[in-house]
């Protein structure tokens, strides 16, 4: 495009990023066949700098792409087990005595990593909860009493189950909103079953995986996404998805301003994603409904008997400038 | 395009904000079928109806006719033409095809709410008309290619500040246009209103039936001080032919000229502007005596002012009056007239008449006698007077003793005609209130009232009102200061809160500045603002040309903004304005673009339905993203935007 003439330096460094987006998404797709939307929702996530949540039923693979995309991004990876007895110190770190030295020395939880798998998020306590999401939107961690920053990039996928079962503490909406976007899976199509099943063991397929990126790479592409080009009319775009949400009837209470600001990052990093420039009206309603769905409540059954979700109500109620 | 049924609702709304004021003159069977045709539509648009078929239309049209011609006799003329109008629109809401259907209704809206102008010319309705225009360029904005989807609020402001921009350009015309005397076309007879006020007949009753009512008779604006209460006797006609029971106008013939005379050197005359509200008379009135007056009018030897037409609008006018000049004009045939009583009845009022004549020295001393015996006497001023014989002057002067204005004048006259004093009555207002916030006098129905006027030979016509003598406080204080019934009293006036008596006198300045400077903005007035600006002598070709060339110089100034927006637009507007064309090509090919959809979604759905024009549609639709959300954009990509869309063919 003819914007490359003006800058080219900070156009190559955007090509090159797309590139190395695009050689991922293609390795992700070879072990986690057939969700290629989820894999490009995940790394626009990613990029754009925000947390991930993944919604579904045991089994669909939500554990395996978060591996995948650990492997791929060549960022060191931490898996967190929720269970109902886990405590905030095992996920931060706790001060420990040193009798040898008689002092309290610090001992890095699993969150000090560049990649934090959160599986199974709604089954500790909230104050567990409440203790990695505090790190994830804080980006570092204060234990008794001293602050420490968390490595950089810092990506938190958490996973949850969404069937009501005994014993869970499910995410409150305020809660869900630091997480930039929150996806499903589902089940994957026959095609992709057949080979699923007649395929290789997936564990060893990431093992044999090569990373296409690093931690300093995702950080320049993550530079580059917040570079990308939003024009004016988009804003008014965006602040008119925002008014809408708070002014409908459909919807309890509309969307934060944070929430404004994850749809602009989340359309800005697929943008970049998608090799463009500029932030089209597309990349925002393709990250609507990951980065909508999740923060808004749906008063009452209106929009479900029309097989509506809030993004798709949404999507085609405000006029696009 | 076909309109939706339900985006007929804004419409019908519209038909009706229009409708409003007519509902309460409109006859019954035409709102009738309004009210059936309202349903009809509402079922439509609920989806429980469909539209009715073309013979079933024609039926409609059919009925709407008959309930014309069953109202009115006829189908010609204002009132049933503007009814016939509305009922039609109605109908159209039945054959709804296409978007020029919709306009029909629309500009038919925009004539049908110009006709309330026909019955008032009042600022209230004067901004319920800009308010419905507002709503119905709203619908205009509605029904328009590309700003459909805007909400009630945005259609709303957008057609308010559409409708402020046209100010500038009515402000020329109101001023320019030439005036012409009397309407700018003629209208059929059924234009003239019914008549209020005080009537060309007098009988017991008449006046009292007015006095409940608070509207306005006329405003007056004085030139100085205004004469003190007691001098405010408008008069309006006067009575002199008597029948027993009604007192009726009987006219001097018109080329008979007034005489005047000032009986005391410090007459100091009163200039005043009188604005009468139409009572479809053909009179006017004024002070007494009245000495000179501006325009054409015939001015009788009783010092009536008389009209050609009837006041169908507001109507001002400019006149001098002597307090102190006296009417000294009485033919011999005149004062026959104002001596004729009906023969053989009241023979009591007779003799009394007569006994109190021999008793007075003179017809002055005489008529101060009548005027202490109401006095004297127990006479009471009632606005509920019992109902009187055949021999009224008998009843009233010897048994029921109770009455209103018209009971005293007609009696008062009646016994001075049986003395043979040459006597008359005369029929007006009396008083005026002076509106506290404004330099004006209101001077209402329930001010009308009837005195009397005798001949005394060494002055002239002298007034006497046998009322003062009843009720002096009704002549001192108004009205409301009469002691009269206050069951009776207009409720507006009678109330003594503060508040309401102030929005009340806020409300009547504002009436009275608008029949000043709008509606009473005539010829005289159009020569007055030129003269004060120093142009004299205009006349009417004059005037028009110059509206012709300040509408030109507005086109012209508003048509060089409109080019240097153009050229100043930015790229950004420009793709704008070339892929809304590039929408609009494809909309009459039958693909319109979802206000909510984006150009690249609307771009997948051009391909299914035209996948020839795949090539072209990308190609505008790529220059069109780069130069509306793309960070820059230059010449080229206008240039091939603007080619390829004006090449662009959708078939």
């Amino acid at each position: 495009m003819n914007a490359s003439s003006s800058n080219p330096a900070g156009s190559t460094l955007a090509r090159a990023s797309t590139q190395l987006l695009s050689q991922a998404a293609e390795s992700i797709a070879q072990v986690i066949l057939g969700k290629d939307e989820q894999i490009r929702l995940a790394l626009t996530c990613l990029v754009a700098q925000g947390h991930l949540l993944i919604e579904d039923t045991p089994g669909v693979g939500k554990t395996t792409l978060a591996h995948t995309i650990a492997q791929v991004m060549g960022l060191d990876f931490q898996r967190i087990q929720f269970t109902s007895d886990l405590l905030p110190s095992d996920i931060l770190g706790a001060a420990i005595y040193n009798r040898e030295q008689s002092t309290f020395e610090f001992h890095k939880g699993p969150v000090f990593a560049n990649f934090i798998l959160a599986d199974e998020v709604n089954r500790a306590t909230p104050k567990t909860q409440s203790a990695l999401l505090e790190a994830m939107e804080e980006r570092q961690v204060t234990v008794e009493g001293e602050t420490r920053k968390l490595p950089r990039p810092f990506f938190v996928i958490a996973t949850q189950n969404p069937l009501h079962q005994l014993g869970t503490y499910p995410l409150p909406e305020s809660q869900l909103d630091r997480f930039l976007m929150r996806i499903q899976l589902g089940y994957p199509d026959k095609k992709a079953e057949r080979e699923l099943l007649q395929g290789a063991d997936r564990r060893d397929m990431i093992k044999h995986l090569q990373p296409v990126l690093n931690a300093g790479k995702l950080l320049t592409v993550q530079k580059q996404a917040a570079k990308i080009h939003v024009a004016e009319a988009l804003l008014d775009y965006i602040q008119a998805v925002l008014e809408f949400t708070r002014q409908s009837p459909m919807f309890e209470f509309g969307l934060s301003p944070r929430g404004g600001l994850a749809l602009l990052n989340a359309a800005r990093a697929r943008a970049l994603l998608e090799g463009q420039d500029y932030v089209l009206p597309e990349h925002i309603k393709t990250v609507m409904a990951a980065v909508v769905n999740h923060r808004l409540e749906v008063a009452g059954d209106e929009l479900g008997r029309q097989e509506k979700t809030a993004a798709s109500y949404i999507a085609e109620s405000v006029p696009i400038p | 395009m076909a309109i939706a049924d339900h985006k007929l609702t804004p419409v019908l709304i519209g038909i009706h904000l229009v409708a409003l004021p007519m509902y309460s003159r409109l006859p019954p069977y035409i709102l009738l079928t309004m009210a059936v045709l309202t349903l009809w539509s509402l079922l439509i648009i609920a989806g429980r109806a469909r539209q009715p078929k073309a013979w079933l239309r024609i039926v409609l049209a059919g009925v709407v006719i008959v309930a014309l011609l069953a109202s009115y006799g006829t189908v010609f003329g204002q009132e049933p033409g503007i009814a016939m109008l509305l009922m039609l629109s109605f109908l159209k809401l039945f054959e709804m095809k296409a978007r020029r259907d919709v306009l029909l209704i629309i500009f038919v809206g925009y004539f049908l709410v110009a006709t309330h102008f026909f019955h008032s010319q009042s600022p209230w309705i004067a901004a319920y008309v800009f308010v419905v225009v507002i709503y119905l360029t709203s619908l205009l904005i509605v029904f328009s290619d590309r700003l459909g989807s805007t909400d009630f609020k945005t259609r709303m402001t957008m057609s308010a500040r559409m409708v402020l921009q046209a100010i500038p350009l009515m402000l020329v015309l109101f001023v320019l246009f030439p005036r012409i005397q009397g309407p700018l076309w003629s209208l059929p007879d059924d234009a003239k209103s019914a008549t209020t006020g005080v009537g060309d007949e007098m009988s017991p009753g008449s006046i009292n039936d007015l006095i409940s009512s608070s509207a306005v008779a006329f405003r007056v604006q004085f030139k100085g001080e205004p004469p003190a209460p007691k001098d405010l006797y408008w008069r309006g006609l006067v009575l002199s032919h008597y029948d027993g029971k009604t007192w009726r106008r009987d006219d001097a013939p018109e080329d008979l000229q007034p005489e005047l005379s000032a009986v005391s050197a410090a007459a100091q005359p009163v200039e005043y502007a009188v604005m009468l509200e139409p009572h479809g008379r053909k009179w006017l009135y004024s002070l007494e005596s009245l000495v000179s007056l501006e325009g054409g009018y015939s001015v009788t030897r009783e010092l009536q002012v008389l009209t050609k037409k009837e006041i169908i609008s507001v109507f001002s006018y400019a006149m001098t009056s002597s307090l102190r000049s006296r009417n000294r004009s009485l033919s011999a045939q005149e004062r026959e007239k104002n001596l004729l009583l009906p023969q053989d009845f009241n023979e009591k009022s007779v003799t009394l008449a007569r006994r109190l004549r021999m008793a007075a020295g003179d017809d002055a001393e005489y008529a101060d006698s009548i005027l202490n015996y109401f006095n004297t006497e127990t006479f009471s001023y009632t606005l509920s007077p019992p109902l009187l014989g055949d021999n009224a002057m008998d009843d009233f002067i010897f048994n029921t003793r109770a009455g209103f204005c018209e009971h005293y004048s007609s009696a008062f006259v009646y016994l001075m005609r049986a003395a043979g004093v040459p006597a008359r009555v005369v029929v007006g207002y009396q008083g005026g209130t002076l509106n506290p916030l404004d330099d004006y006098m209101i001077v209402r129905q329930s001010d009308a009232h009837a005195w009397a006027e005798i001949w005394l030979a060494d002055k002239g016509w002298m007034r006497a009102d046998p009322t003062s003598a009843v009720s002096p406080d009704r002549i001192d204080f108004g009205i409301l200061g009469a002691g009269l019934e206050a069951g009776r009293m207009p409720f507006m006036l009678a109330s003594n809160n503060k508040w309401l008596l102030q929005l009340r006198y806020t409300a009547d300045s504002l009436n009275h500045n608008w029949n000043k400077w709008v509606v009473g903005f005539n010829e005289k007035k159009q020569q007055a603002l030129f003269e004060s600006l120093g142009i004299e002598d205009i006349n009417k070709s004059t005037l028009f040309s110059w509206m012709v060339v300040a509408m030109t110089l507005m086109g012209g100034v508003v048509a060089w903004w409109v080019f240097r927006q153009g050229e100043r637009k930015s790229k950004r507007d420009v793709a704008s304005y070339y892929y809304s064309l590039f929408c609009r090509k494809l909309e009459r090919a039958g693909l319109m673009k979802q206000p909510s959809e984006s150009p690249d979604e609307f771009l997948v759905r051009i391909v299914q339905h035209f996948p020839h024009l795949k090539d072209k549609a990308s190609l505008i639709t790529r220059q069109y993203q780069q130069m509306r959300y793309g960070g820059e954009a230059d010449d080229g990509h206008k240039k091939r935007l603007v080619l390829a869309v004006k090449q662009f063919r959708a078939r």
